[in-house]
């Protein structure tokens, strides 16, 4: 297998972190190979991200910033997220983040009189151009950013593996989905950006080809993954059709209006609204606690029997903003008038790779960039801060004077191996590897779609096992033909889904008690006194060991009682 | 309705002679559409086809198909009780319903497929109105789903002549953008903007409603002909001329006006012509109306009609 390219820089991704890490790489004079599993700008979590902004800063958007970082240690990390990083986002995200994104071209909605056009109320939502369909805007300018600069991308090409030697980064191996071919690139250094919203659960909001890649890929190469079990459930996607299961009805306020989305049970009782929780900003964990009350009293299922409902708002405005209320017609429903069925879906994981305060990795040269690495607090504003952080603390200077090494060759043609292993038809009796993420979702879906406990966590763990040591063996693909052969690429992307949703069940396990999105039946206080901490899972001697790293708090504290029934929580 | 039976064409060029066509039944759920059922296929009778998907919710451009005849983007359309899935026509196949875009790549990378800012803005919020971001507010929705380009009657084989509605739109995204500075004259030119015969198939196919022909497609026209460069220019400057002073066009002056001395390239054909009877004597007079035409003229001018 030949080595195609010699670069600085391989970023894996092509997303918001990704691209905007490859344009800043170059800037700094790095020779940069970005590669997309799927199509940048429209794959993984980063097309779909509805709203910009976040918060009102008092007197208007000009003036001195609102308490991002307060807002970010408490109602995004709950309290895990390392302080330094959260002043360092909350200073971009207040100054300079939304003028980034207009100086590159996203144009962020005006009213006719010309001033932004945000929301009413106490939090600063602006979109572009349309109220569920800002971030595709906002891919679309950054990739043109990278084109303007001819930076060399390829997509539909799935790095499988980072070549790595006595502990640095040496480069990584590629499969290129299109032709089947499997090449190397050498490098100094590798970004991973791969992204956060994985298709694990049955309902899950992730594009087709995100499976966990950029955290089994760090896990195997012993690097410590942190902070799984705070797993992000979304109330609002809508439960059919199974395609469109990653559609969401926003629940924030609508632009130019206070107006909010309510949350109906199959009563029709009103369960939920932003504005009943002014404190509970982002609105997501307040929502999934509200619908598992209702399913508890058996008024809701987690797939269904809950609504949407916007009948009350000015259906001019919906008409004018909402993007996602286009589909709805399609199927015939009228918002004005119906409701809108719902469904939960595992959304993006707040946790990931765990790195140092250069978001390097154990690996020398390896980083976590974005939503992949173990932060806590992703978005659009992290995503693209993550870069011009690294930049700030000189990791582009660190990678300018590392040496450029040879890949061990003993590594390449292993994985190589292992790769072209997996083109089998043969045992005819087996199962194609779709069917098997089937099982393995099913499973996610039964015992770890927000509401665990221990006895449905070791039954996972018990099911996945039978699903590694029975089905992943017997695994065959319907033919073994090179050429866009997605069943070829859905068995390599098996082990990696099974690893990062062991390493999720073991942290829930783990960490016993709720905190943010990680809610256990069977320990529902908020234990501020012993589990401000991380729960890492790292490989050590081929098992998986997980324990706990400690948390300084620095500038902020929890003033709330240091233990919280969850589901009564107001924040 | 209880199953969907859907006919799919299936072709390795790797392995396979010829394509063929295989028959699949799946379970119907409500408001399934065509690309669950492709899923279907996958998840549910264990039989790999290859196609083409990442989003499904229209926002990636990549599952478009050939369904029952028409091209869809399978992602958002419902699946029909018998539908035949093909691979979207007018594109080289990969495998299955996989087509190859790298054809198509080149040409909408042919031109600055990016803004250049005439100025940094100085402020936030720059100073732009919504009116004036209408055309981008409209493009950027545009997925690349290349339904458009695939319907399109005019795209000639390798782009050469007319880019298609998508790379125009594109284009357009850009050159249509108040904010950008280049001079996008020779890429409009180079798509062959002028070439599009306005049937409007585009319009008809767009999932997103982007309307290609009249919001991406006339106005760039508009911007190249206030240039006066490219091939329409000339024609289109003599046929204005006429108009405005002798309020209709005798097809001869036209002919003489726009080719000049290049038409005696065409005096064998005018003969003939001629002696068939075909050609007017008289070369052009002013209309009786010809003031209310040009008073006509010169408000569309103004008003930017």
């Amino acid at each position: 297998m030949e080595i195609k390219k010699k670069v600085d820089v391989i970023v894996v991704g092509g997303g918001i972190a990704g691209v905007s890490a490859a344009i800043r790489a170059h800037n700094n004079g790095l020779k940069v190979f970005l590669a997309c599993k799927g199509l940048v700008g429209k794959s993984g979590a980063s097309p779909f991200a509805g709203i910009l902004g976040g918060y009102r800063p008092p007197g208007g958007y000009a003036s001195p910033q609102y308490d991002w970082f307060n807002m970010l240690v408490r109602q995004k990390t709950h309290w895990l997220g390392d302080q330094d990083y959260m002043k360092s986002l909350a200073e971009y995200t207040s100054s300079q983040y939304l003028q980034d994104l207009e100086d590159i071209g996203v144009y962020i909605r005006r009213k006719t009189n010309g001033s932004l056009l945000t929301n009413i109320g106490p939090s600063l939502i602006t979109i572009a151009p349309k109220w569920g369909l800002s971030s595709m805007v906002v891919m679309e300018y950054l990739k043109s950013e990278m084109i303007k600069r001819r930076i060399d991308f390829t997509e539909e090409t799935y790095v499988t593996s980072v070549l790595t030697r006595d502990g640095q980064v040496a480069g990584a191996i590629l499969l290129n989905i299109l032709t089947g071919e499997i090449y190397s690139v050498q490098a100094k250094a590798v970004f991973m950006a791969t992204g956060l919203a994985n298709r694990l659960c049955k309902r899950s909001t992730g594009t087709r080809e995100q499976t966990a890649n950029g955290i089994a890929m760090a896990y195997r190469l012993g690097i410590p993954v942190q902070g799984l079990e705070m797993q992000w459930f979304h109330t609002n996607d809508i439960a059919r059709p199974k395609c469109w299961q990653r559609l969401h009805m926003f629940p924030n306020q609508i632009p130019g209006t206070a107006e909010v989305g309510w949350l109906r049970n199959s009563d029709g009782e009103v369960f939920f609204t932003q504005n009943q929780f002014p404190n509970c900003i982002p609105p997501y964990f307040m929502q999934c606690r509200q619908l598992i009350k209702e399913v508890y009293k058996g008024k809701a299922r987690k797939d269904g029997g809950y609504y949407q409902d916007y009948r009350h708002v000015e259906p001019d405005v919906l008409e004018e903003h909402a993007y996602q209320l286009y589909p709805l017609k399609k199927l015939g429903i009228n918002p004005t008038k119906q409701l809108i069925e719902l469904g939960m879906s595992w959304h993006m994981t707040f946790g990931g790779i765990r790195t140092n305060n250069k978001l390097e990795t154990e690996i020398k040269g390896l980083y976590a960039i974005g939503g992949v690495s173990g932060t806590y607090c992703p978005g659009i504003n992290a995503a693209i801060h993550d870069s011009i952080y690294i930049e700030r603390l000189g990791v582009f200077e660190d990678i300018k004077t590392s040496n450029l090494l040879n890949p061990v060759r003993a590594d390449i043609d292993k994985e190589e191996r292992q790769l072209l292993k997996l083109l089998r038809t043969e045992p005819r009796q087996g199962l194609l590897p779709e069917r098997i993420k089937v099982k393995i979702r099913q499973i996610m879906w039964d015992y770890m779609s927000y509401n665990k406990n221990e006895t449905g966590m070791v039954k996972a763990l018990e099911e996945l096992n039978e699903v590694k040591n029975r089905f992943v063996p017997q695994m065959r693909l319907d033919s073994n033909t090179r050429l866009y052969n997605w069943d070829w690429v859905d068995a390599i992307d098996i082990e990696d889904m099974l690893i990062a949703c062991e390493i999720s069940i073991e942290q829930s396990r783990f960490r016993k008690e709720s905190r943010g999105p990680h809610y256990r039946e069977d320990y529902p206080f908020v234990d501020n006194e012993n589990w401000i901490v991380n729960v890492v899972a790292k490989k050590i001697n081929g098992d998986m060991k997980v324990y706990k790293e400690p948390i300084t708090l620095k500038y902020a504290f929890p003033e709330e009682p240091m233990k919280e029934d969850i589901l009564s929580c107001l924040w | 309705m209880e199953t969907v039976k859907a006919k799919i064409f299936r072709f390795d060029p790797g392995v396979d002679e010829r394509p063929r066509y295989e028959n699949y039944e799946v379970p119907y759920e409500k408001d399934m559409r065509i690309l669950d059922v492709l899923i279907a296929i996958g998840e549910d009778l264990g039989k790999g086809i290859a196609h083409r998907w990442y989003c499904g919710v229209k926002r990636c451009g990549a599952c478009s198909a050939m369904v029952n005849g028409k091209p869809v983007v399978v992602c958002w359309e419902p699946a029909e009780e018998r539908m035949v899935i093909e691979p979207l026509p007018n594109f080289p196949i990969i495998r299955d319903l996989v087509i190859d875009r790298t054809g198509y790549d080149k040409v909408v990378s042919s031109f600055r497929k990016f803004l250049v800012r005439k100025e940094k803005p100085t402020k936030f919020p720059e100073d732009i109105t919504h009116e004036e971001m209408i055309h981008v507010y409209n493009l950027v929705q545009c997925t690349e789903c290349l339904l458009c380009v695939s319907v399109c009657p005019d795209v000639d084989i390798g782009y050469k002549e007319f880019a298609g509605p998508m790379a125009l739109t594109q284009l357009a995204k850009h050159a249509l953008d108040p904010r950008d500075g280049l001079d996008r004259t020779e890429e409009m030119i180079g798509l062959g903007v002028h070439n599009c015969v306005s049937c409007y198939a585009c319009v008809d196919i767009c999932p997103s409603e982007i309307n290609p022909l009249e919001k991406a497609i006339y106005p760039l026209r508009s911007k190249l002909l206030k240039t006066k460069k490219g091939p329409e220019a000339k024609h289109l400057a003599s046929f204005e001329e006429m108009v405005k002073k002798e309020g209709m066009i005798t097809p001869a002056k036209l002919f003489l006006k726009d080719k000049g001395i290049a038409a005696l390239l065409k005096l064998p054909f005018a003969l003939k012509m001629g002696i068939r009877g075909k050609i007017p004597t008289k070369l052009g007079a002013e209309v009786p109306q010809i003031e209310e035409i040009r008073d006509l003229i010169n408000y569309s001018e103004r008003e930017n009609v």
